[in-house]
């Protein structure tokens, strides 16, 4: 189900996101002392996981580089009065979803009718997806998972996403969704309890 | 030691290690997984549904090539730098803004209608608007705000476009640059020459286009580069005419009067890669066919022969210290040949070996 990745490649991974982790907040502090290299070996390191969270609002590619691009920016500008970041990560998974979701209403704004809501969109490509795309088998247990995934609310999907794909902390997915932590395990809860009552134990 | 016993799907699902082991993540010597399957029998169907979950609820990473990456941090840095848009010689981007503005005044102060606002206005119509030139006797090394570097030879100038690096990468020369590209696929780096363009995505290459010369030539040392007379009257249409494609050690030569560009050979090629087989071109009885081969590979020149005449022909020679012209002359001397470069190509003509 890994597609064309081999296991060595997913180790290789694994293990540059683990040196990564632990070299983390040592960079972010010497991006904060002035550092450019730092600054720019935050990008470097960050940069993917940020486009892979910021498509999942918004489609149009170019429009979730610009905003990374701007937030890096303001990020350099504004290094003096950051305050405490625990996970680098989480704080600009966050700026990055604020910034999409006002950047995208302000977008909507001009196109259409004002409207204030959380009204936005989360799409997720599901690796089993993928896989039925790749291999054509028409598998029944398969399309019913599929069904069943695509029946969970945004809110669910990106819940999960945080914390199956980013592999983020129940109080880091409540501060990047801007909810509490109870909500957070909530949602990720409802939605493996609605995947087993509907495709394991229908 | 965690209580897996007692584990639920739903804790399963959301144990990292247990994730990590469905989803092939751990290391193949950490058999916990295995042994705890092996002491568990019972817990064989709930590991099963954890697992199918496991693998329901991943996620398809986004591919994101290296070169994005850099473009984004680039452009970011670009946008932080923007005031000293070069790293050095702020001196001679100075003395060649000096040079229109004492040409815009000397217009102010006497009134004519003079067109020649600018030394070169000719060369990039309204175009560039940062000039950098180069009036000592040795090249100028500059760097480029896309990364991409230039050496400027002696009595040369550079242009840059007002976007450069953001909308475009677009530069005018005149005179003499060795340029080393940083490869960007979104945008193409053009260099402009009295209306030659020599368009790369990402390599190294010359281009020689002196005032008082008559042609314009461009060589290349690594990748692939395009070149295009532009007609003078649309110069800045966008498609200007045939493309000419050159590969290294392939070199054009443009004429400025002429619709005629040749393609040919640099003096001295370099080998771009060194002989697996024959290396340092020590061949032993080898096939001539073989020999060809070995060049062709080695300078990524393409040779051309009649392959059933020279069949029967062989050769037993060490040609290591040879250049490229060299090591041909002595192969066709013993196979009798002779040897010819058109259009970037060396073509042999002889009437075999008995």
């Amino acid at each position: 189900m890994q597609g064309q990745r081999t296991d060595t490649d997913i180790r290789n991974e694994l293990k540059n996101r683990r040196l990564l982790e632990e070299k983390a907040p040592q960079i972010w502090l010497s991006f904060k002392q002035g550092n450019e290299e730092a600054f720019t070996e935050l990008m470097e390191l960050y940069y993917p996981s940020m486009l892979n969270y910021g498509l999942r609002f918004q489609k149009d590619r170019e429009l979730v580089k610009d905003c990374i691009q701007d937030l890096f920016l303001e990020l350099w500008k504004g290094r003096n009065s950051i305050g405490d970041v625990r996970a680098p990560k989480t704080y600009l998974l966050i700026s990055l979803r604020r910034k999409l979701l006002r950047e995208m209403g302000r977008l909507k704004w001009f196109r259409e009718a004002p409207e204030v809501s959380d009204d936005y969109n989360f799409e997720v490509q599901f690796a089993i997806e993928t896989y039925l795309i790749n291999t054509e088998i028409q598998h029944e247990d398969l399309k019913k998972l599929k069904r069943c995934l695509g029946q969970l609310t945004k809110r669910q999907r990106e819940a999960i996403y945080l914390r199956f794909f980013h592999e983020l902390s129940y109080e880091e997915i409540a501060e990047t969704m801007e909810i509490n932590r109870h909500s957070a395990v909530n949602l990720v809860y409802e939605a493996i309890r609605f995947i087993k009552n509907n495709w394991i134990y229908p | 030691m965690k209580n897996y016993d007692q584990y639920t799907l739903e804790d399963f699902v959301q144990d990292f290690y247990f994730r990590s082991w469905v989803l092939g993540k751990l290391d193949p010597k950490d058999t916990f997984w295995e042994e705890w399957c092996r002491e568990n029998p019972e817990k064989e169907l709930l590991i099963q549904e954890a697992s199918s979950m496991v693998i329901g609820l991943s996620f398809e990473p986004d591919d994101v090539s290296y070169s994005e990456i850099t473009q984004v941090i680039n452009r970011v840095q670009n946008q932080l730098h923007r005031k000293p848009f070069f790293s050095r010689k702020w001196f001679y981007l100075a003395a060649a803004m000096v040079v229109p503005a004492m040409a815009v005044l000397g217009y102010w102060l006497l009134g004519t209608k003079d067109t020649d606002t600018s030394e070169y206005s000719s060369l990039a119509p309204g175009l560039a608007v940062q000039w950098e030139r180069n009036n000592s006797a040795v090249p100028a090394y500059i760097q480029l705000a896309d990364g991409s570097s230039v050496e400027l030879g002696p009595k040369s100038r550079i242009g840059y476009s007002a976007g450069f690096g953001e909308t475009d990468r677009q530069v005018w020369l005149e005179g003499e640059a060795f340029f080393q590209v940083v490869r960007n696929a979104d945008l193409p780096f053009v260099v402009n020459s009295h209306n030659v363009l020599t368009k790369v995505l990402g390599t190294s290459f010359r281009v020689k286009a002196y005032n008082e010369d008559d042609n314009v030539s461009v060589s290349v040392t690594s990748g692939k580069v395009t070149v295009q007379k532009q007609t003078v009257q649309d110069s800045q249409e966008d498609d200007p005419g045939p493309e000419l494609i050159l590969t290294p050690n392939q070199q054009a030569v443009v004429s400025r009067k002429h619709d005629k560009i040749i393609k040919t050979l640099i003096d001295d090629p370099a080998v771009i890669k060194q002989p697996e087989k024959h290396r340092h071109f020590i061949f032993n009885d080898a096939p001539i066919s073989e020999v060809f081969q070995t060049l062709e590979q080695a300078y990524g020149i393409p040779i051309a022969f009649d392959q059933e005449k020279m069949s029967k022909c062989n050769l037993t020679a060490q040609l290591s210290n040879e250049d490229l012209f060299d090591k041909l002359d002595l192969i066709c001397e013993t196979i009798q040949a002779g040897y010819k470069v058109t259009d970037g190509q060396i073509v042999i003509s002889g009437s075999g070996c008995d």
